[in-house]
Formats: structure tokens, sequence, C-alpha cells
């Protein structure tokens, strides 16, 4: 099967001051065409430095290595600079999280639309300015010709996310990644750009990864989720199976600090502590410190294994009973040794 | 915009008309006067000129007749040079000065463009880190030890090469305009520079040049249109303030390079107490520095969307 986008085993390495940095080692995630996925965690989990990894726009002396890393079965690894700006707009487009920082202040919005017409496509000036005006239209706008000539400013947050959209779909890329795209909006507006940028999406069939912390968007919008921790997939499955089988204490953890307004919801229950600081050398699973249910085996990394069809965790508590009881056994003998499947 | 321009216009008017009557009262507060040389002249004849020339009168009443006459665009006749007219002085001279300001304006300018652009490419590494030195010394060295320096080289290179390279003073052919108009510009090239660095730098970490790049424009389409325009603003919003450091650091360049510009009739008639001329000139430098700015203003409001008077209010 062949699926949209495949990320097995993604190692990303910055570079800094003080030496290289591995802030993604060990995301894995899976898009397929039509469908939604939803990268949740925290932040300064990876969520965003990986899918920036598919963009091809880690900053300056950064290396990834991974063991699949395919964009519609060809890798993207081997990539040259100038292949990969061919992808960035026509195939792949991405959605900012802060509309009115993703904007030239200084240039027309819709010139800013146009733009990647005229590189990718070869329109006409007037012709690609008549498609922003069409996309302005299409993503809700008033009066399109008008705004099209306004400049960043002079659209509300809102109206930017929208014109934002339509500067992401305007390339028709096949895989759109949205950063976190309603955080900075208004609830009443945070629905009308989902529902908005899911109607767009299936009537093409593109993939569309979606980063965010908000569970509550995740229930409305996944086809699968991925759940990252400390750089790493801790959890992926169906949007369904997730869940309604929450299998790694993280996700868990996530869903208590969700707010839910309904009769007789539990009180919100914030996990404690922070994610592990990028510098620091993981050991085990990164999630022990934090996670009421660690137990010994916990200080041994768990491989991220099947606990249901499509669904995986890294999380010894979702090892079949034999398998944790030859661990267990294993560590109670030599302390610290290599656990295989 | 209509209003605010006739406003803008009005405040440069009256500006003007401050400088013309501050530098009137102050120059006739100084003791002396244009007419008592080194040679012995009898009071009669004395009393002739001061006749002749106006002097007589009250000062109040010679401060009405000058500001008279200057309103009618009429700025009197020198004192010191053979009766010749200061609106003369000034339009035969000033044209020198101007082509000198202009061309150090264009190299500052893009001079500070290149410099900028490579620092920002090269940055922390070699050349940025020899801009930003050359950068620190010409702002902090003044102009006319330049001006002097870039002389002995002139003079040390045509030796060298045995021919005339460049003149080392003077004026009259292109070859005389470059070197003064290079030492001219020095200091506001190096000012530029680092005001465009800068921002370079400061837009390589904003989000917008990360989406363009997300959109998959060319390097160069990105650093263009994203980086560089951008940019460009901080450095056009100092442009007054530059131009009126490049026409007064003119004064001295062209004493330096014994330029036949307006600044040295300026520096020539306050030594020698030449009413009409020091009037002449420093009104004129003070309108062509107020209009100047006024342009300037007005060009950065087009040049940045943002300060534009708000669609929404117009």
């Amino acid at each position: 099967m062949n699926h949209l986008l495949e990320i097995r085993n993604l190692q990303v390495e910055l570079k800094t001051e003080l030496g290289p940095v591995y802030p993604v080692q060990g995301a894995d995630l899976i898009v397929r065409r039509g469908e939604t996925l939803c990268l949740v965690g925290e932040s300064g989990c990876g969520k965003s430095l990986t899918m920036m990894s598919v963009m091809g726009l880690l900053p300056p002396g950064s290396r990834i290595q991974a063991d699949r890393f395919h964009l519609e079965g060809e890798t993207l690894l081997t990539l040259d600079e100038h292949a990969y700006r061919k992808l960035r707009g026509p195939v792949i487009g991405m959605i900012f999280q802060d509309a009115m920082a993703a904007f030239n202040p200084v240039l027309r919005i819709g010139d800013q639309l146009a733009e990647p017409l005229r590189v990718h496509k070869g329109f006409s000036r007037k012709a690609a300015w008549v498609r922003a005006v069409e996309w302005l239209d299409r993503v809700g706008i008033v009066e399109p010709e008008k705004r099209a000539r306004f400049y960043p400013h002079e659209f509300s947050g809102g109206m930017l996310q929208r014109a934002m959209i339509a500067m992401a779909l305007i390339t028709e890329p096949d895989l759109v990644i949205a950063d976190e795209p309603t955080t900075a909006l208004d609830v009443s507006v945070q629905a009308e750009i989902l529902d908005l940028l899911r109607s767009l999406l299936s009537e093409r069939q593109a993939g569309l990864v979606m980063i965010t912390h908000d569970l509550g968007v995740v229930a409305e919008m996944a086809d699968r989720v991925t759940v990252m921790y400390a750089g790493r997939t801790i959890e992926e499955a169906s949007g369904a199976e997730f869940f309604a089988r929450l299998s790694h204490p993280y996700s868990r953890g996530l869903m208590a600090c969700t707010p839910n307004w309904r009769a007789g919801a539990v009180p919100v229950t914030p996990i404690p502590g922070l994610p592990p600081a990028l510098t620091a050398v993981q050991t085990g699973c990164a999630f022990r410190f934090r996670c009421a249910e660690a137990m010994v085996i916990c200080a041994e990394k768990p491989e991220i294994t099947e606990v249901a069809a499509g669904h995986r965790v890294a999380c010894w508590l979702n090892r079949k009973p034999d398998v944790l009881a030859a661990a267990v056994r294993g560590v109670d003998e030599e302390g610290a040794m290599d656990v295989d499947d | 915009m209509k209003r605010y321009i006739i406003q803008r216009l009005l405040y440069a008017f009256i500006t003007i008309w401050f400088v013309a009557t501050a530098t009137f009262f102050a120059m006739h507060w100084v003791p002396g006067d244009p007419l008592s040389g080194e040679k012995a002249v009898s009071p009669e004849i004395f009393a002739n000129l001061q006749a002749h020339y106006g002097l007589d009168k009250p000062l109040l009443e010679q401060y009405f007749i000058y500001m008279g006459n200057l309103l009618r665009g009429d700025l009197g006749v020198s004192f010191t040079q053979q009766n010749r007219l200061v609106n003369d002085i000034i339009g035969e001279h000033f044209v020198i000065s101007a082509t000198m300001g202009i061309v150090a304006l264009f190299m500052a300018f893009f001079g500070a463009l290149i410099f900028a652009t490579i620092a920002t490419v090269y940055r922390g590494r070699l050349p940025d880190r020899l801009t930003m030195v050359a950068v620190l010394i010409s702002v902090s060295v003044p102009g006319f030890v330049f001006a002097a320096l870039a002389q002995l080289a002139i003079v040390q290179i045509n030796q060298w090469r045995g021919e005339q390279w460049l003149p080392v003073a003077g004026w009259g052919t292109l070859a005389h305009v470059w070197a003064p108009a290079l030492m001219l510009g020095l200091g506001t090239m190096a000012y530029l520079t680092r005001l465009m660095r800068g921002s370079l730098i400061d837009i390589d970490s904003q989000p917008y040049l990360l989406a363009a790049r997300a959109r998959g424009l060319p390097p160069w389409r990105c650093f263009v249109r994203y980086q560089l325009r951008n940019a460009l603003l901080p450095a056009l919003s100092v442009m007054g303030p530059t131009i009126t450091s490049i026409t007064t650091g003119g004064f001295v360049v062209e004493q330096v390079f014994a330029i036949p510009g307006l600044g040295r009739y300026f520096i020539q008639a306050v030594a020698q107490l030449d009413y009409t001329v020091i009037m002449g000139t420093t009104v004129f430098y003070g309108a062509f520095l107020v209009l100047v700015v006024l342009v300037f203003d007005l060009l950065y409001g087009w040049a940045d969307p943002r300060i534009r008077v708000s669609r929404a209010l117009a």
C-alpha cells in the first residue's frame, strides 16, 4: 500500500552553539490520501520539527535520517534543494499558526497569493491575480476583488487565516501541513476555519497533517492520531480507536487535562512536570518521570508495537504478559539488558 | 493626504522663518561688521558704505527690509565678493555641492546594501566581522580624517603608476567626483550598513520569510521581495537625517578637496561676517533640508503601507 506520507524512525539533529541536539529521535507517522492526521503532544515534543523536516526547511546545519521518509513512495532523504523547492507549494503546502506573521506586511494579499502560481505554474501576472481573487472568494472572503488589494494589517485575524489557507491551497498540493492553524483565533472562528479546511481538502483527496494540542480539535477532525512525546512517537491509531482505547499513560494524561463541560465530568487533571530538555540524553521511556504508572522496566526503552490493528503504542503496560514477564526477569537478573520483541 | 501635505508645508514655512530670524539677530550680535577690513578707511567713507548697504538703519528696520526681500526671493548682494548677487552665488555653487552630495548618497546607499547583504549572508564569519570592524571605524573617525588619508593614498597611487590616476583635489571632471563623494558618504554608508544588517538579520527569523520559502519561492525571490525590501524601510526612514549629515559633512570635504561648492562660501562668509551670504546660504540650506525631510517622509509613507492613512478611515 502506498501511503501519501510515511515516516518511520525519523531522527533530526540540530546544530546549536552547545553542540548537536536531537529533538526528534524516533518519529513515526502515516498519512493517507484524503485523510486527516492529527499530530498531538505538548510544546517542544518535536511535532513541528518533524513536519518542518518534511518541508525540507530545517535550520542550516541540521541533519536527518530515517528508516522510511517517503512521499508518495519516493524518498525525500536524497532530494537536493532545487528538487525540494519544486515540491513546496505544488505538492506540499503549509498553513502557519500565526497568520499575521506569515504574510509579508508590505505586499498586497493578492500578490502574495498569486506569487506561487507565477513561480510554479507559469501563470501570467493577470491570470495569477484572477485565480488569487477566486481563491479568496472560495475561502469566504467577501468582496474578494477589493480585498485582494488590501495589505495584511487591513485584514482581521480570521480573514488572514482564511487567506493563508487560500495561499497554501492555491497551488493545489497533495499534502497540507497545518501547524496549529486555529490556536490564534477566537473559539467561534475556529470551527468555521476547520470546516473550511476539511471541505476544501476532501474535494481533492489531499492529505492533511494537523499539528495541535487541542484534543477537542482531534476528536472533531482526526482520521488518524499520532501522539509524540520528547521527539518520539509513543502512540498512533485511527481516530475512533484512539479515543476508544487510550493506551499510553501520556495520551490518557492529555485527555485528563482537556476540559469537558458535560454534567458530571471529572475535573481537569494536569500532567505533573515538563517534557525533558532537548539536550537530555534519553534512556528508557522518556515519560517515566511524569508517569503515575511507571515501573522498574521503564528504564528500558519500550519499542513501539502493535496492540490492535493499526494501533501502535510504545509502553511496557501494553505488552503481552509473557513479553513483559520475560523483560522484567531480564531487568531483575542483569540490571539493564537490551530487550527485543 | 492633501491636508497632511499642506500642514507639513505650513510647518516648513514656520521653521524656515524661525531659522532666518534667529540667524539674522545672532549674526548681528557678533562683534564687528563686514565693512571693517584690514585697510584703514576714513570715517566718511565708512559712513557712506554703511548708508549704501543700509547698515545705518535701526536693526529692526533692517530685519523687516531683509524679510520683505526674502519673501520676494531676493537674497541681496554680497559684501565681500565684488557685488555678486547672493542668488547667483547659490545658483552657481550649489550645483557643485549637490552633485557631490547625490553621488555620495548613492554610494552610501548602494554600498550599504552590498555590505549589509554580505555581512548577513556570512553572519558571524570573517566577511561579517571585517565589515562590522570597518563600520565601527567609519562611524567613529571623522570624515575629514578619511578625506586627508584618501588624498594621501591618491598621491601615492599616482606616483606609483607614474600618471594622474585620480586628481588629488579640485573640481571639473568626473574623475574629480569619486574620491570626495566616497569620503563624504563613508560615515553614512557605515551607519546604513549597520542598520540594514540589523534588519536583514531580524527578518531572517520572521515567519513570513519561512512562509515564502514554504511556498517554494526561489531563494533570490525570497531574499529580494521578502527580506531586502522590508529591510530597506528602516534605511529609508532615516534618509532625511542622512541627507542632513551629508550636506553638512560636505562643508568640510569641500574644504579638504578644494571644491568650489556652496559649503566653502558659507564658511568664508561666516569668517568675514558677510551678512547677506550668511543669511542667504543659511536660509537656503534650511529650506532645502526641511523640504528634503518632508519629501522622504512622504516617500516612506508610500513605501510602507502600514503607515499610510488607513483605508477604513479615508
